[in-house]
C-alpha cells in the first residue's frame, strides 16, 4: 500500500489531489447547504440579496409545512408504497438471481430472460404510465397506493433482480452442489445456503430499491391524484401552486430528502457493493 | 474463463450469461450447462424448481410490462384522444408524421446532446474524484459517504434547490458570479443556456452513481500491479493510461450502461425547471412524449415517440452490453 501512495515523490499530486477534492466536496455541499439554510431563515429573508448565509435561524418554516396534515398523509402514502415496492422487488430478484444462477438451465434462454429483465428498466415512463393508467381506470386502481405499488415495482424490480444475479453468480456454484449432492432440495439449499450467503446482495438491492421507489415522481404523478399522492407529487404541487412560500417549499424538500439519507447512510456498504456487482467478472 | 471467451467469441447472442457457471464447465462447457456431476437430481426435477424460483418475477414483469407494452404499441397504431369520439385504427401514420416532422427530430437531437454530453462529464469527473478519493490516506470513507448524497436526494427537492439557486435576479449562483465580475447568465430563462443548466444539474446528481461503481472498480485493483510497474519506471500518467483505465473498463460500461440509459428517460428536472422550454430548447424525445401524451392528450402520437425511445434504448443496452463482455474478457485476459 505504501509504496503505492508515495510513487509520485513530488508534492505536486497530493497537493492537486486536495485541492480537486475540496473543490469538489464545495461543489456537492453548496446546494444542500442552500436548500437547508433557506429552510431555516425567516421566509421574508429567504430570497433577499446579498443572501442571509447562516443566521436567525427557525424552524418555522417546518411548523407551517406540517400544520395542515396533507404533507404527512403524502410521506405516509411515501413510505408505505416504499416498503412495499422494495418488499415485492427484492424477493422476486432474490428467487429469481437463485434460480437464474444456481439451478440446470438452458443458457440461451436464460440469456434472453435476463435481457428482459433488464429491458424493463428502458421502458420510457410514458410507454408504461398511459396504458397502465387506462387499465387502472376499467379496474378501479387509479389513484390508489396498490396501483401505485403495482407501476413502481414494474420499473424498479429489473434492476434489483439485476443485481441479485449477480449477487448469486458470485457464490461458487460448488456450495450449492456439495449441498444438493447431500440430498438438499432445492428449496432448502436456497433456504440454508444460498439466502444466508446473499443477504448483503439483498441488503443493497433493498436500499436501492427504496432510494428509486421513495424518488419516484413520474409514474406517482400520472397515477395519482389526491387520494394517494405520495411525498414528491405533493412537494412538486406545493411549488407549482404557490400555496407555500419559498422557506416553507424548502422545508418540505428538506423533510422529503431526510430518510434516504439516513438510509444512505446506514446501508453505504451494501450499497456500494450492490452497485458496483454488475461489473464484477463473476 | 472459457466461457467468458465463448461468450465474447458470439456477440450475436445475449452476454449476460454463462459466467458463473466457468467453474463446472468443462470442456466445450458454455453452450451448454447442462452437464453436472452424476449425483445431483433428475433434470426435470430442475426444472420444475426453477420455474418455481423464476414464477414471482415472471408474473410481476409479465403483468407490469408485457401487458402495458402490447397497449401501448396499440395505442400508438390509433388516433386514441379523449378529445374525440370513437377510437380508429391508424396503422403506422402516427409513425410517419412523427419521422417527417421537424420538432421530433429536433427532440432526438435535444436527447442525443444532452446524454452525450452530461455523461462524458460525469465519467470524466467521477473517474478524476475516484482516482484522487481511491488514493486517499484518511477520510476516504467519509468524503464518499458526502458525495453520495446528491444522488440519494429526492429529485424533485433537488430541482426546487436548483431552481432558487439558478433563479436570475434572485439566485445565490449569479449573485456570487456579479461578486467576481463574471457574466450574469439567465440559466433556466435563456433558450442557449436552458440545456446546459440541465445538465449542469444532472452532472451534480449523477456523477456520484458512476463515482461510486469506480471507487469499487478501483479497490478491485491489486497494488502490486503498480508496484511492478513502477519498478519498470513507468510514469503516474503511464500507470493511469496503461493499468487502470484498462482495468476500470467493465466498470466505467456499467456505469455508462445505466445513466445512458437513465439520461435518455431524464424528466424530472425537465418538468419542473423548464417545461421543455424556452421555445423548444429543453424538449427531450421523453419530455416530447410526455407532452404530446398528457399535455396535448394525443395518446396515439405520445406512445409512439415512447417506443421509439425504447427501441433506440434497447438498441443501445445491446450494444453496450457486447462491449461489457468483450472488456470483461480482456480484463481476464491481461
Amino acid at each position: 500500500m505504501k509504496s503505492v501512495r508515495t510513487r509520485s515523490p513530488r508534492w505536486t499530486g497530493p497537493f492537486l489531489r486536495w485541492i480537486g477534492l475540496g473543490v469538489y466536496t464545495l461543489w456537492v455541499i453548496f446546494p444542500l447547504y442552500w436548500l437547508i439554510r433557506t429552510s431555516l431563515v425567516p421566509s421574508v429573508d429567504a430570497n433577499s440579496l446579498p443572501p442571509d448565509w447562516f443566521s436567525h435561524l427557525g424552524i418555522s418554516s417546518y411548523q407551517a409545512v406540517f400544520s395542515s396534515g396533507a404533507f404527512l398523509t403524502a410521506l405516509l402514502h411515501s413510505l408505505i408504497v416504499s416498503a412495499c415496492v422494495t418488499a415485492v422487488a427484492v424477493l422476486c430478484g432474490t428467487f429469481a438471481g437463485f434460480g437464474l444462477t444456481h439451478l440446470r438451465r438452458n443458457v440461451r434462454v436464460t440469456g434472453n430472460y435476463e435481457f428482459w429483465v433488464l429491458s424493463s428498466r428502458m421502458a420510457p415512463p410514458i410507454a408504461v404510465a398511459l396504458p397502465l393508467y387506462f387499465i387502472y381506470v376499467k379496474i378501479h386502481l387509479e389513484d390508489t397506493l396498490l396501483g401505485l405499488i403495482i407501476a413502481q415495482t414494474a420499473t424498479v424490480v429489473g434492476i434489483i433482480s439485476w443485481i441479485m444475479i449477480e449477487t448469486f453468480r458470485s457464490i461458487p456454484a460448488e456450495v450449492l452442489e456439495a449441498a444438493e449432492a447431500d440430498g438438499c432440495s432445492s428449496w432448502r439449499a436456497f433456504r440454508t445456503i444460498g439466502w444466508p450467503l446473499a443477504r448483503p446482495g439483498a441488503v443493497g438491492a433493498a436500499t436501492i430499491a427504496f432510494l428509486l421507489s421513495w424518488n419516484e415522481f413520474f409514474l406517482a404523478l400520472v397515477l395519482t391524484n389526491t387520494a394517494a399522492r405520495t411525498g414528491p407529487v405533493a412537494l412538486y404541487q406545493f411549488i407549482g401552486y404557490e400555496s407555500l412560500n419559498l422557506g416553507q417549499l424548502a422545508a418540505a424538500s428538506c423533510v422529503i430528502l431526510i430518510p434516504t439519507v439516513i438510509v444512505v447512510g446506514l446501508f453505504q456498504r451494501q450499497l456500494v457493493s450492490g452497485l458496483t456487482f454488475g461489473a464484477v467478472k463473476g | 474463463m472459457t466461457s467468458t471467451r465463448n461468450a465474447a467469441a458470439s456477440p450475436s447472442r445475449p452476454a449476460l450469461r454463462q459466467r458463473g457457471w466457468r467453474k463446472r464447465g468443462s470442456g466445450p462447457a458454455g453452450t451448454d450447462a447442462r452437464q453436472g456431476s452424476p449425483t445431483r437430481q433428475p433434470v426435470d426435477y430442475q426444472r420444475r424448481a426453477r420455474r418455481g424460483f423464476l414464477l414471482p418475477l415472471t408474473l410481476v414483469l409479465g403483468v407490469v410490462t408485457i401487458a402495458p407494452f402490447l397497449y401501448a404499441v396499440w395505442l400508438s397504431l390509433t388516433d386514441a384522444s379523449p378529445l374525440q369520439h370513437g377510437t380508429h385504427f391508424t396503422g403506422i401514420k402516427n409513425y410517419e408524421t412523427l419521422v417527417t416532422s421537424s420538432s421530433f427530430w429536433q427532440a432526438a437531437l435535444t436527447t442525443i446532446i444532452f446524454t452525450v454530453v452530461a455523461v462524458a462529464v460525469e465519467l470524466t469527473l467521477a473517474i478524476l474524484v475516484g482516482y484522487a478519493l481511491h488514493r486517499l490516506r484518511r477520510g476516504g470513507s467519509a468524503l464518499r459517504t458526502l458525495f453520495i448524497l446528491p444522488m440519494a436526494a429526492a429529485p424533485i427537492a433537488v430541482m426546487y434547490d436548483w431552481q432558487l439557486i439558478f433563479n436570475a435576479l434572485s439566485g445565490v449562483a449569479n449573485y456570487l458570479l456579479g461578486k467576481v465580475g463574471l457574466p450574469q447568465p439567465d440559466w433556466l430563462g435563456s433558450a442557449h443556456m436552458a440545456l446546459p443548466s440541465l445538465m449542469i444539474i444532472d452532472i451534480w446528481q449523477w456523477t456520484p452513481f458512476i463515482l461510486v461503481i469506480i471507487v469499487g472498480g478501483l479497490s478491485s485493483i491489486p497494488d502490486e500491479i503498480y508496484e511492478a510497474a513502477q519498478v519498470d519506471g513507468a510514469s503516474a500518467l503511464q500507470q493511469m493510461w496503461r493499468i487502470t483505465v484498462p482495468l476500470l473498463r467493465p466498470y466505467i460500461m456499467v456505469a455508462c450502461l445505466f445513466r445512458v440509459i437513465d439520461a435518455l428517460k431524464t424528466f424530472d428536472s425537465i418538468q419542473v425547471l423548464t417545461s421543455g422550454g424556452p421555445g423548444t430548447a429543453t424538449t427531450t424525445l421523453n419530455y416530447y412524449s410526455f407532452q404530446q401524451a398528457i399535455n396535448n392528450l394525443q395518446f396515439g402520437p405520445g406512445t409512439a415517440t415512447a417506443l421509439i425511445l425504447l427501441v433506440i434504448a434497447l438498441l443501445l443496452t445491446k450494444f453496450l452490453l457486447g462491449r461489457l463482455e468483450k472488456s470483461r474478457g480482456q480484463a481476464v485476459a491481461r
